[in-house]
């Protein structure tokens, strides 16, 4: 290497001659070598001498060295783009997902070579033991390829909660909660790994910092040592410096055979064992070109996985190739997930664990699990370490190369055991199907709607009445309740003992309420205790009397109160029709219910907005308020009461704005219209809270207003006052009762009532 | 491992001698042959395409943001009655709230902008964004002087928006928007940023 002669002011004289391009080119080489060495160096890496030569088992290092480099490429892409904190994670995720270009691929190269980095490092290490490659003096070769398995598996366990999607959370909480397991120092680890009491942004961002640098940054230290380690013994071992496995043996000598017969002679004179080293220039290049290659085609089919058909998804096209991304973390401990599994390279040691029971070892008072955790691994790891020590002993590699044997083939089959067990059990298959149906619907409302809230991912689920609602309605509605509708309004009572509510206060459910076979059956009022009610028998009675084509205003005229303007509404409704329906109502129903201002309060519900959206917050916010069933309510609990003190309510503001809006079937869907935007929950509970009798009560005195509130509130629906001197007779809505100024009119009164002096017929009360 | 059993130095330590395996110059031809051709460059391509494909997706993730956006006048939006803008002519500042998109997340209702509303000598309104054209600093109403001033670097303009000094560092006068008034007394403006430090209105 003649570096010294350069012509360093890079003028040289061949440059003015008749080659400008090829001499300058080899100026500026010239110069590049002389002051960097790069060329010299290229030379020396590309020309050096491969003891024993080349050959296929040389090319793991080379293989994981790849893997490391995509790591590297397509974690650093990601990491531009990563936002690791609990309002964040999952969306920039989805973000990269989803409409980053390219970034689904990225994030699929990144996730799968991070699989194959874990196969391809194991494998390698399977190869050191059945070649031998572990025995002295490669002691530090296998120890350090040992922590390059590590490194690999520490990467996967990290990365995964970084998702911070339903899986990685629940699964990396039930992995960082066997720390606990340790005696003594276990819970102090745990809030170590967890950055605090319980997972949030500092599990986060600790586990983000330790996958992007102890562990990305370890993996090149150790693989450079090991690199080194594999160089220096294959220059200073006294056995060739190859080791290879036997299907290498054989693969090179019918190379070897075929080559002979072509002509080359050293393969003919050579014996079988010792073979001639050769540069690493073209050979072993070639070589680990092609299982370069051939790592980036299995990548890349991981990626896009053909076999599976495309799901039509929120990006369209190929944005649902390439990782999983489930729904957003809920830290809700109700949300848990339970089909949570680790990555397919835990899979050995999770179903190991399973077999373990959770209750204490006798007289030690630590869980069974610590075995299978931490002692089993513990051992195990142990004597990897000490292999090399024992391949000293006579037997030793035998002893290694069995024990080895067993531990790999346990945990293929301990690995297919929990595929195999997961396949067979339901529950499991359940939930994955949920929270895929979850991941599907967040990432359609995510795009749907341009964009995620700045709460974060969660709320778009938490406010959403397609997937939010049938939980609530299952958790606090189905008991009494029933919905027999189709798909998520399909929920159904065991024992209904309340009016069924699938499409509630649209023209069928009305009609049904009016219908006089229907009205006291089980789907409306049977189970309750309105089953034989005022209701029931007007409508088996008296409204049975009504043309039918008031029947049928009336009917319109209830559909239109409740404002089926939505993209589930009903159809148009018949402007004179339901003119005629509303005063059909002021004349018919105003003797039991609120409408337009007349009709007693605390006794049925309102017929204004019935079934709208603010009716429906407002009765399952509070059944009791006087303008619902007040003081006669049946059995429904009052939802919501307090703006201040959550506690207290049974469900909280925003729940009841779900159910209300679940219930009217207001929800995002990407081939219908928008929902109608809806108020904030408290501003309809305010305008409800208004409405109550207890502000505005007139009156000066305390006996006007001890008169108003006899009139205005529920005494009034039963007890008539007719006997007080001076003032003008209060009558009962609805006589039951006996007159506290009367005469006295003691037991029930029958209803209708009868025409007398102090009872005037029904339909004047209210006139 | 049959083949091995007749080296036992397999379990040895380092030989004595230093390096086992003296290079020999065996390397001097790098590619000999047609074989060794065909293997470099079949090395080569395979090399280049496997490194190459997380290489180009990193690079087209990396790169997106360098796509650029073509200049779009946004829609008129409604941002005061006329019974708000003073009939003597002051203006006042109207902030203008838009929905922002910051990659994944939405937020509804942010302020992106403002403007100067007045009525001119004229009768007409007059709109004015009030970012300055400089560098974009936010323009103030000098109530005093009655001028309109940038505080950053004292340019002034007049209630119409041209600039006041010979030479200003505004690079142009105050950027007017369109206005019009709709369903009686509405007032509704097309709202627009436009490129900083040049003397030309090119739209953002």
């Amino acid at each position: 290497m003649n570096v010294g002669s350069a012509n360093i002011q890079g003028e040289s004289p061949e440059a003015k001659g008749g080659c400008p391009i090829v001499c300058a080119g080899k100026v500026v080489g010239q110069w590049l070598e002389d002051r960097t060495g790069i060329i010299s160096a290229y030379r020396k890496i590309a020309g050096r001498i491969l003891p024993g030569g080349v050959s296929w088992c040389r090319v793991w290092p080379s293989a994981v060295l790849f893997l490391l480099i995509v790591q590297a490429i397509t974690g650093v892409c990601l990491w531009m783009h990563y936002s690791p904190s609990a309002q964040t994670a999952w969306e920039s995720v989805y973000y990269i997902q989803y409409q980053l270009p390219g970034g689904w691929l990225v994030r699929g190269i990144h996730h799968y070579s991070a699989q194959l980095l874990v196969a391809v490092t194991g494998l390698y290490l399977l190869h050191l033991v059945f070649s031998g490659g572990y025995r002295p003096p490669r002691e530090w070769v296998w120890w350090t390829a040992l922590g390059l398995l590590a490194l690999a598996l520490g990467g996967c366990l990290t990365g995964d909660l970084l998702l911070w999607d339903v899986n990685g959370y629940s699964a990396s909480q039930v992995r960082v909660g066997f720390l606990t397991l340790l005696p003594g120092i276990g819970d102090d680890l745990y809030r170590l790994a967890v950055g605090g009491q319980t997972f949030g942004h500092h599990t986060l961002t600790r586990f983000f910092a330790l996958h992007v640098s102890v562990i990305a940054l370890g993996f090149w230290v150790v693989f450079g040592l090991h690199w080194y380690f594999l160089r220096r013994s294959e220059r200073l071992a006294a056995d060739g410096g190859l080791v290879q496995c036997p299907a290498c043996r054989w693969l090179r000598q019918w190379w070897k055979s075929r080559l002979g017969s072509v002509g080359q002679s050293e393969a003919s004179t050579t014996p079988p064992s010792v073979y001639a080293d050769e540069p690493y220039w073209p050979g072993q290049f070639f070589r680990n070109a092609v299982v370069w290659l051939g790592l980036m085609i299995i990548i890349l089919l991981l990626v896009l996985h053909p076999w599976k058909p495309a799901a039509k998804e929120a990006g369209g096209g190929l944005a649902d190739r390439g990782a999983r991304l489930l729904a957003p973390a809920d830290p809700d401990p109700a949300a848990f997930y339970a089909a949570a599994r680790p990555e397919w390279s835990f899979r050995g040691l999770y179903q190991l664990s399973n077999l373990f029971p959770s209750n204490p070892i006798p007289g030690l008072g630590i869980s069974w699990k610590i075995v299978p955790i931490f002692v089993l691994t513990g051992l195990v790891a142990l004597f990897f370490l000490a292999m090399p020590f024992i391949a000293w002993w006579k037997w030793g590699h035998v002893v290694n190369v069995a024990a080895v044997t067993f531990v790999t083939v346990a945990l293929i089959l301990l690995t297919l055991v929990s595929y195999w067990h997961d396949a067979a059990d339901s529950h499991y298959r359940e939930a994955v199907a949920e929270a895929e149906a979850m991941a599907q619907r967040v990432k359609v409302l995510a795009a749907g709607l341009g964009g995620i809230p700045p709460q974060g991912a969660l709320s778009l689920l938490h406010q959403d009445p397609k997937t939010r609602g049938p939980k609530l309605f299952a958790s606090h509605c189905v008991i009494c309740h029933d919905l027999p509708g189709e798909s998520v309004m399909n929920i159904r009572a065991e024992k209904p003992s309340a009016p069924q509510l699938y499409r509630f206060a649209r023209r069928e459910w009305i009609q049904g309420l009016l219908d006089p076979a229907k009205v006291g059956g089980p789907e409306y009022f049977g189970n309750t205790r309105f089953a034989a009610s005022a209701m029931v028998r007007y409508v088996q009675g008296r409204y049975q009397n009504l043309p039918d084509s008031d029947k049928a205003a009336i009917i319109e005229a209830l559909v239109a109160e409740a404002g089926w303007d939505g993209p589930s509404g009903e159809s148009p409704v018949q402007k004179e029709l339901v003119a005629r329906g509303r005063d059909l109502i002021s004349q018919h129903c105003t003797q039991c219910h609120v409408y337009r201002g007349e009709g007693p309060r605390g006794f049925t519900p309102t017929l204004d907005g019935y079934g709208s959206y603010a009716w429906l917050v407002g009765i399952i916010a509070d059944p009791t308020h006087g303008l619902f069933y007040g003081a006669r309510n049946d059995r429904m609990p009052v939802y919501w009461s307090s703006a201040v003190d959550p506690g207290v309510n049974r469900l909280q503001g925003d729940e009841v704005a779900v159910l209300a809006q679940f219930l009217r079937e207001e929800w995002f869907e990407p081939d219908r219209p928008l929902p109608p935007k809806r108020e904030p929950f408290l501003m309809i509970a305010g305008r409800w809270d208004g409405l109550r009798p207890t502000v505005p009560i007139p009156g000066d005195s305390p006996a006007e207003r001890a008169r108003w509130l006899y009139q205005k509130e529920l005494c009034s629906l039963c007890h008539s006052m007719t006997g007080v001197e001076g003032e003008e007779p209060i009558m009962a809505y609805r006589p039951a009762g006996g007159d506290p100024g009367g005469p006295g009119t003691s037991g029930r009164t029958p209803w209708p009532p009868r025409r007398s002096s102090h009872s005037p017929p029904a339909a004047e009360i209210c006139r | 491992m049959s083949e091995q059993t007749n080296q036992p130095e397999n379990s040895a330590v380092f030989s004595p001698s230093e390096d086992a395996h003296p290079k020999e110059e065996r390397g001097s031809c790098m590619v000999c042959g047609r074989r060794g051709w065909l293997a470099a460059w079949a090395g080569w391509v395979a090399a280049v395409a496997a490194y190459l494909t997380p290489i180009l997706a990193a690079l087209r993730a990396f790169l997106a943001p360098g796509a650029k956006g073509s200049a779009q006048a946004g829609d008129f939006r409604r941002v005061a009655t006329l019974d708000m803008v003073p009939e003597n002519g002051t203006p006042i500042t109207v902030p203008i709230l838009a929905e922002r998109v910051d990659a994944w997340n939405r937020y509804p209702s942010q302020p992106i902008g403002g403007i100067f509303l007045r009525r001119t000598e004229e009768g007409k309104l007059l709109a004015l964004n009030v970012r300055c054209p400089h560098l974009g600093c936010t323009v103030i109403y000098d109530s005093a002087k009655g001028e309109l001033l940038c505080p950053c670097h004292n340019a002034r303009f007049n209630l119409n928006g041209e600039r006041l000094e010979v030479n200003s560092q505004s690079p142009r006068d105050l950027d007017p928007l369109e206005v019009e008034v709709r369903n009686g007394g509405e007032i509704w403006i097309r709202f627009q940023h436009f490129r900083l430090g040049v003397a030309e209105r090119i739209p953002e």
